[in-house]
Parts: C-alpha cells; structure tokens; sequence
C-alpha cells in the first residue's frame, strides 16, 4: 500500500510538479499567466518520444533535445506574448495549445494522432525523477535569490517602476518565459519515458488551468509550497480514487476553502527553509516553558 | 507567527492526508486477506465450505468526455456481480466465491489509466481487470500489464493493443472481447458497397477519437483494395457543432453514401446537419448508432436510412431481460455497453472457473483459451488464443428508419474471411 | 456564390451562440475585472434544468429558455456568493478570483456528470408541427438558428438599453468604473455585483439552451464554450460588450471559413494566426477601452 503511494508520487505526482514549475516562474516571478503551458509539456514529450522511437536515442540525449525544442518554441509564443498584458497572454497561450493539439492530430503519419505513439522505451527510474525535480526545484531556489529573480518580482510587483530603475522589462519577460517552456518541456520527456505511451488528449487546457489552481494553492510567493501543492492535490486525487466520480468534487471543494480563507495560499510567503525549520524548531521548544508558565499561573 | 502557523497548517493537512490514505491502507489490508488468491474457512457455517472473495477491477471514464460509456459499462458489471452473488456466488475449484467489483474512474487519460491498474494489482489485489472502450487508455497500459502479471479485457478496439505496433507481436496480458475496430470499420463499409450498390464513398471522421480514426483507416483500407471510390475524406473534431462545412463538400463531391466515424455527440450534429442540407444519402457507422442514438436526433427525418452494424442483437431475451434489469436498477435503459459490461463479468469468471484458481497469471492462462460462454451478445463466446480477440462474432446489420431500429439481417463479408 | 452565402450564415449562426456567451462573460469582467470561467460551468448546468423541464413538464421552447435563463441566473449568484464573495471583499486579488471561477468550473462540470453522467440527454424537437429547414435563395436554414439569432438580438437589445435606461444600468457602468467611488455614493456595490451576476448568468441559461438544442448534452459542453468565450471577450476587448458582440460572430464566420478553407482539423491553427495577427494590429482588442490594471 505505501510503496504504492510512493511510487505513484514519483511517477505521477512529481512529474506534474516539475511541469508545474514552469507556471510557477511565469506567474510567480513574473506576474504573467499562461493557460497553455501544458501545450510545451506535449512539445517535450513528442520530441523526446520521436527521438527515441525512430532513433533509438538514449535518455540522456532525449532530455536536452526535447528542453532545446520547447525553449525555441518558448522563444517564437514568447516574443508576441511578452507584450502583452494579463488576460492577452492567457488567450494567446490558449490559442497556442489548442492549436498544437490540432497540428498533433492532423500530423498523424508523425506523430500518430488521435491513436498516439506507443512503445516508447521507458528509460526513467524513481532516483532520477527525484533527483531531476531536486535540481529544478533548486535551481529555480536560486534564480530567484539571484539579482535576475529580484528583477522579475520587481516586474511583477510594477512594471512601470521596474523599468524606471532601468530593468529590461520586455528581455527579463522573455527569458523567464523561454525558461519555463524549457522546463515544462522536460516535464514532458520525463513523462513520455515513465508512461511509454503519448497522445494529445493530456495536454489540453484543463491540465493548465490544474498547474494554475496548484501554485495558488501553495501560495504563488512560495516555491516550496506550489511543490507541496502540487504534490499534495495530485496525492489527493490518488487516494480519493476508490470514491470513483467524487474525488475531483472532493478536490474542487478544497481549493476553493483554502482560495476563499487563506487568499495568501496555503504557505503564504513563507518558504520551507531552514529559517522555518528553526522557527518551527524554537516554537515547539517554547511549547515546555508555555506549559510551565500557565501551570504556574494556574497554581496561583 | 502568523507564518509559522501557515506551515504547522501545512504540516497538519499533510499528516491528515498520510493519515487517510494508511487508514484506508489498514482497511484494505484487512479485506485483502480474505481476498483474491487466498479463501479463508467460513467459520459460522461449519460445515466444511469453503468461501472466499473474487475480486475483479475495472476501469473505466465515469467523469470525463466518455463517462457515458463508461458509467453504462459499470452499471453493467455491477448487475452481472450481483446476479452472481444473488445465485450464491460462483464455485471456483473447491471453493465458494462471492464477487467484489472494484472500479476506477480514468477520465480518459492514458496516465490515468496506468495508476488505476497498478493500484488495482498492488493495493485491492485484483484477479483480473476490465478495461474500457478506450483505446490511448490500453495502448498506454500494455507495459504495464506485462510487469504487473493481470490479464487486461476490455472493449478496446484498436488491435494494436493486442497485437503491438506492427499487429505481429502477441501481447500477453491485453484482451478483447468485441470486435475490434477494423474489423467493424471494414462489415460496416461492405455492408453499403456489396449489399446496397453504393459506389462513391464519403468518409467524415473525427480526428481526434481514436477508435473512430482506426475503424475509419480499415474502412478506407477496404475501399483501396476492393477498388471502391473514394470521393472525399473530411475530418471533425469531436466537439464541432457545425459540420454543414464538411457535408457539403461531400455532397458535392458526388458521394452516394457515407461512412460517418464519429462519437455519439458529433455524430448526432451531423445526421441533423445532413437532413438539414437534403444530403439524402445511406450512411452507415459504428455502434455510436444504436439506441439511443435515434432518440438523440431532431426529428425522425434526420434518423433515417442509416445501415450499422452492431454485435448485439437487441431483441433477445437476454438483452431485453438485461434492459429489465438496469432499468429497476439504475432507472436507465440498456446500452450495448451495459451488455458489454455485464459480458465482461461474465467472461471473466468463466476464464476463472476455466483455471480453477484466483491466480491472475492462471486466469490470463484460462482466458487465452476460455470458449463456449453463454454472454448477453451471444451464446457462444470463444477467445482466439493467436489474437486475443473473439473468434467469429456475429455481427447485424440494423437500419434506422424515421427513428425506428430494424434488424435487417446477421453480416460476414467476404472480405474478411 | 450560393456556398460562400451559405457558409455566411453558418458562421453567422455559430457566432450568435458565441455571443450570447460571451457577452454575459464581458458583463462580469467589465465590473469585476477578471474572467470568469465559470461560466460555462452554469451554461452547463443550465442548459440540463432546462432540459428536465422540456422532461418533466413538457414545457415548449419559450418556457424552457424562460426557465433556463432563471435557474441560470439564480445558479450564477449562488456562484458569486460561493465562490467570489470573501475574496471580492477580502483581498480582491484579481488572480484569485480567476482560480476559483476555474475551481468552480470544474466543480459544476462534475456535479453534473455524477447526476447525468450515465445517458445521453437531448432536447426534444420543439419544431416537430413545422418545417424546420427552409430554403431561400438556394440557402438552407436552419428555423432554431433563425429563432436564435432573433433571441440573441433580443437579449443583447434589452441588456444594452438596461444599461443605458435604468438605474441597475448606471450603478454598472459606475462600478465597472471604479468600485470604490461608486461605493462612497451611496450604492450597494454587492446588490450591483449580484444583479450582475444573475443578469450574466440568465444569458448563459439561453445560450444553454441553444447548444443543447444543436446537439447531445454532455457535461464537457461547457469546456469549449469556456474556451471560446475567453477568445471572443479577448479579441472584443475585455469588458466591452459591443464589442464582443461583433467579435462572436467575427469568431464564428472565420472559423466557418477557415473549416472550408483549410478543413475543420486545422481550423484552431488557423483561429489561433488570426488570433495573434489580430491583437498584434489592435493590441486592446476591437473596442480598445481596456481598462488597464495592476494584477
């Protein structure tokens, strides 16, 4: 039973985060708000799936081609999309994914179509998915204690004022947005090796919108708590699985408690560090003395 | 502290979380040893029987765009669970079983549907598993099958999920148990060319659907070998609402028939749309024709000259006594996929009493071979053990006519054989 | 010539469904300034009450689209209220408006699959005593999109002389303005947001209807509809009704075109080249009054 769990956690469950991280930068760094992101994760897969299936390429040689791929695709939606404001790159990211889905399935002497491509070697191993998210996870961690991350919160926070200051609005936006597809592209190609099979249908708008629910969810300011929402909704959804239809009317009613009562998300802006760890550390410690105090009032 | 708090929230919701799935996992456990594989002395009775709990998986799309299938196949499975149980479960070697139907929802997603099977195998520890009429779903699942051990019957049609990529390699674990969508594809086609005369064929196919594209590929497949024209191919998507665009192209390009693949929905939009544009042509198609389909159509002009083919005949006592059933039940009238999933059941136990264990790799063993099962869809249901696909399934042809279903007569074409 | 008319008014039937949508989706963002996706959602939901009452009480097509139009209304301030009210006073964090309207969206789609997930459901024909295709000059059409267009037409009329004639009308043009000097005027700013809501929602009530008698109902309706209202609204300029109203049939005429041209599998490519060319040469959208503001 708990093997289960952890399995589908890494296979499943972690995949989806590393995909998510690239909502996580767009909006959380950012400001900006992509409703197609999941569209670079099927660019990543197809990629890494038509490489190793026609080429017989390994692992290693798949990863980087499908993040090459997705970060030039990042590149061509991103240099209209950068100009735009909120709701225009949502559409625009929309319209994109809808229309790769199309192209998916028009191309089907390619890329299969609606029957998909099966018998994809599966060259993931639970080590690797755990370690790859780690160094994304970290990476991001970086990039956004680095002078380039606190260029883009100040984007997010003002645009105006950012490019006052003499920020690069418009190169920042770019760049923040070519790395995400990248990275949701390697979502893609991890997924692809894990699943052996690849169709366009997963990739819809709806995938998006779930990446979008799970940063907020955490808190957009935090990156450790989207990764814990993000492992946390997909786990739900697992363990609610033998409650058949119910479960994502279960999902739906918890996102929308902690979006309505906590609007800061679940972690605000607190990041699971080891500043927390001994802030939680020092408040338990303090839980004795608490105790001591009040039994002293009490005894009085 | 208000931070601090956040994160101890964090960490309470996580533990609840951990809590609720070991709590559930305790349950399972529990239930787990009185189930597959292992039988446990009834201890009130006393008298020396034998009983234990089969339990069969089942996955199906209950919430996303197929859920109609899919709750239609479930529905099934469960009145065939509960016929079993209510005529005292079924004897397997010296034991009594009773069945426990466990099934998921896969929303159609191929990912979906690999975690479904590994929790039914791992965590309820299923003989077998049902699968669903989706073909991504068990093209996806075929790897998994094969690592898990747990023979995969389901409503399938693609032959790849049988026979791999090159329909040459024989999947082990993956079964069919109706027929696949070429072979409907190619009786429908014939159907229009050797019976009906038609020489001009039409195709309008849902792109993104896979059991429409391949049934459509087998179709088309025909045309160019038995040098039947082919007058235009037009492709929808599933949510379309208006396909006039497409119909009208084929009109005009002079087709006397069409073979229109598409899911119920769209497939509803375009008969309307063709009676709409006069387009007075014979049409023919997959099950997505049979019942309700020409309740679902505008008016009784639309639901006519419609030829399908379908491998259940809906006038049988056996059908029409399911159809009693599901409506006391589930206040919902029969499908053939409620006929397929109660079938499922069906096959499955037999496959089981075949092997006369709860082992799943016996099981798969007895399915391989298993014949003679007297199901809803026919009295005599055989595996081919080369394919993993029914042998010589009776298939009839059906004509809708201003909204009427009529049995016109049972179909193999040549072609085929 | 008698084709290209014909796909016309196929483009132009598509369209007047987009707009009714639509047009109820820019209502919300022009006062509230966020898109709200659940609105396909309460389309959805609608559009099966309305089909229970065909069902149940055999209501004919004026009843239905009465009945529908209020339950979608009544559904849409329960949503508001659910789903929108705390945040709106609260922390009114635009972002988070627009993940709970997804949130909800999705809850409505799954409500509606565990009650009618299990059969297909379709209107009856409402124009079973008539001819219900007519054809003129070569054209043939379709009665319920001529009864559709002239109800759309309606609708949009009396919402736009709402807005103009009445004091709900004023109090909403205020508040899409500013919602802070409208609400030190003395105005009930959260009877102005829900009168709103119900107005928008009783639209998408009609438009429930319109669908569902085109095809089958299935709760994944409202997916695409959600879809192709945030393009339309997009293109039309957020919050503009005129001009949504023109890009929904805009909308619906292409994609017509573009189905014949290029073939209806390619035709997102298509919609989406126009889309970016489009807002590359009208960076604000058709009607260009976007209000700008800080996310």
């Amino acid at each position: 039973m708990f093997e289960y769990y952890v399995t589908y956690m890494i296979n499943n469950a972690f995949i989806i985060v590393i995909g998510m991280l690239g909502v996580y930068i767009i909006t959380g760094l950012t400001g900006m708000f992509s409703m197609g992101q999941a569209a670079f994760m099927a660019v990543g897969g197809y990629t890494a799936a038509m490489l190793a299936k026609n080429l017989g390429l390994s692992i290693w040689l798949t990863l980087p081609a499908s993040m090459i791929v997705g970060a030039f695709l990042g590149f061509l939606i991103g240099i209209p999309v950068i100009r735009l404001r909120r709701d225009y790159v949502a559409v625009v990211t929309l319209g994109f994914s809808q229309a790769l889905v199309a192209i998916l399935n028009n191309a089907a002497s390619i890329t299969g179509g609606a029957l998909g491509l099966s018998g994809i070697p599966r060259y993931t191993t639970k080590p690797m998915i755990v370690i790859i998210l780690i160094l994304v996870t970290a990476g991001i961690w970086q990039l956004k204690k680095s002078r380039f991350g606190r260029e883009c919160i100040a984007i997010k926070a003002d645009e105006l004022t950012a490019a006052s200051m003499g920020i690069d609005v418009a190169r920042t936006k770019l760049l923040v947005f070519i790395l995400a597809c990248a990275i949701s592209a390697l979502a893609g190609c991890l997924y692809v090796h894990t699943t052996s099979y690849l169709d366009s249908a997963s990739f819809g708008w709806d995938q998006s919108s779930m990446w979008i629910i799970m940063v907020y969810f955490g808190g957009v300011s935090s990156l450790t708590g989207s990764v814990f929402a993000g492992i946390f909704l997909t786990m739900i959804q697992e363990i609610f699985r033998f409650s058949a239809e119910w479960r994502t009317v279960i999902y739906c009613v918890i996102v929308l408690i902690i979006v309505n009562f906590r609007p800061q998300g679940l972690f605000g802006e607190t990041e699971l560090d080891m500043k927390t760890f001994r802030k939680i550390g020092r408040a338990i410690a303090a839980i004795p003395a608490k105790v001591r105090t009040h039994r002293k009032r009490e005894g009085k | 502290m208000k931070k601090v708090l956040a994160v101890f929230l964090a960490a309470a919701m996580f533990c609840l979380a951990a809590c609720g799935s070991s709590g559930d996992g305790t349950t399972e456990a529990e239930t787990g040893t009185v189930s597959a594989g292992t039988e446990s002395q009834s201890g009130s009775g006393g008298d020396g029987e034998k009983t234990g709990v089969l339990k069969i998986g089942a996955i199906h799309d209950l919430t996303g765009s197929g859920s109609v299938l899919g709750i239609a196949s479930v529905n099934g499975s469960e009145l065939a669970v509960k016929d079993i149980n209510e005529a005292g479960g079924v004897v397997i070697g010296d034991t009594t079983y009773t069945l426990e139907l466990v099934s998921y929802d896969c929303k159609s997603d191929p990912n979906e549907g690999i975690s479904s099977l590994q929790r039914l195998v791992q965590v309820d520890d299923v003989s077998i598993v049902l699968g669903p009429s989706l073909s991504n779903v068990a093209l996806a699942c075929v790897e998994t099958t094969n690592e898990l051990e747990v023979a995969f019957m389901g409503q399938f049609g693609d032959p790849r999920c049988m026979l791999g990529e090159n329909l040459d390699t024989l999947n082990p674990y993956m079964f069919l148990m109706q027929p696949s969508a070429a072979q409907s594809g190619i009786q429908a086609i014939s159907y229009l060319v050797e019976k009906m005369g038609c020489e001009k064929v039409g195709f309008l196919i849902a792109q993104d659907h896979a059991y429409c594209v391949s049934q459509a590929n087998a179709a088309i497949e025909y045309c160019e070998e038995t040098g039947v024209e082919i007058v235009g191919i037009e492709y929808n998507n599933q949510a379309d609402l208006d396909m006039k665009t497409q119909l009208t192209n084929l009109q005009n390009a002079g087709a006397d028939c069409i073979f229109n693949a598409n899911p119920t929905q769209p497939l509803t939009v375009s008969t309307n749309q063709k009676n709409q544009l006069g387009f007075d042509v014979p049409q023919t198609g997959s099950l997505d024709f049979s019942s309700p389909f020409a309740s679902l159509c505008a008016d009784e002009a639309s639901a006519s000259n419609i030829y399908f083919v379908s491998n259940c005949s809906y006038d049988t006592p056996d059908f029409q006594e399911l159809n009693e059933k599901c409506m006391a039940e589930f206040n919902q009238e029969a499908t053939i996929k409620t006929a397929l999933g109660y079938d499922q059941v069906l096959i499955a136990v037999a496959a089981a009493q075949a092997a006369g264990s709860t082992d799943r790799n016996a099981i798969r063993d007895a399915l391989e071979t298993v014949s003679g099962v007297d199901t809803v869809i026919t009295d005599d249901f055989n595996m081919d053990p080369e394919t993993h696909m029914p042998l010589g399934l009776d298939v009839f042809i059906y004509q809708i006519e201003n909204g009427e279903y009529i049995g016109l007569e049972s179909w193999s074409p040549d072609y085929l054989k | 010539m008698t084709y290209y008319l014909q796909l016309l008014v196929n483009g132009i039937s598509t369209g007047a469904v987009y707009a009714i949508i639509a047009v109820g989706w820019a209502l919300i963002f022009s006062i509230l300034k966020f898109s709200n996706f659940a609105h396909g959602g309460t389309m959805v939901v609608a559009a099966y009450a309305g089909m229970l009452c065909t069902q149940i009480f055999g209501a004919n097509l004026w009843l239905t689209l009465i009945a529908s139009a209020l339950i979608g209304g009544a559904l849409n301030v329960l949503v508001e209220l659910v789903s929108f009210h705390r945040i709106r006073l609260k922390s009114n964090q635009l972002l988070l408006l627009f993940v709970s309207a997804i949130t909800m969206g999705l809850l409505l789609q799954n409500l509606v699959a565990i009650r009618f997930g299990g059969i297909f459901y379709s209107y009856p024909n409402f124009f079973e005593n008539m001819n219900r295709y007519i054809t003129i000059l070569g054209l043939s059409i379709d009665v319920a999109d001529i009864i559709m267009l002239a109800v759309a037409a309606v609708c949009i009329i009396a919402l736009v002389l709402i807005l103009k004639k009445t004091r709900l009308g004023v109090a909403v043009r205020a508040l899409s303005m500013d919602t802070r000097a409208t609400s030190l005027m003395g105005m009930n700013v959260n009877l102005i947001v829900l009168s709103t809501f119900f107005i928008a929602g009783a639209l998408a009530g009609i438009a429930g209807v319109f669908v569902g008698t085109r095809t089958v109902l299935s709760p994944t309706l409202g997916s695409t509809y959600t879809v192709k209202a945030f393009m339309v609204a997009v293109i039309g300029g957020l919050g503009s009704l005129n001009g949504s109203l023109f890009a929904a049939l805009m909308l619906g005429v292409v994609e017509t075109f573009l189905t014949s041209w290029i073939g209806s599998a390619l035709q997102p490519v298509g919609s989406f080249i126009f889309m970016m060319i489009f807002l590359l040469l009208f960076p604000n959208g058709l009607a260009g009054n976007f209000t700008s503001d800080k996310a």
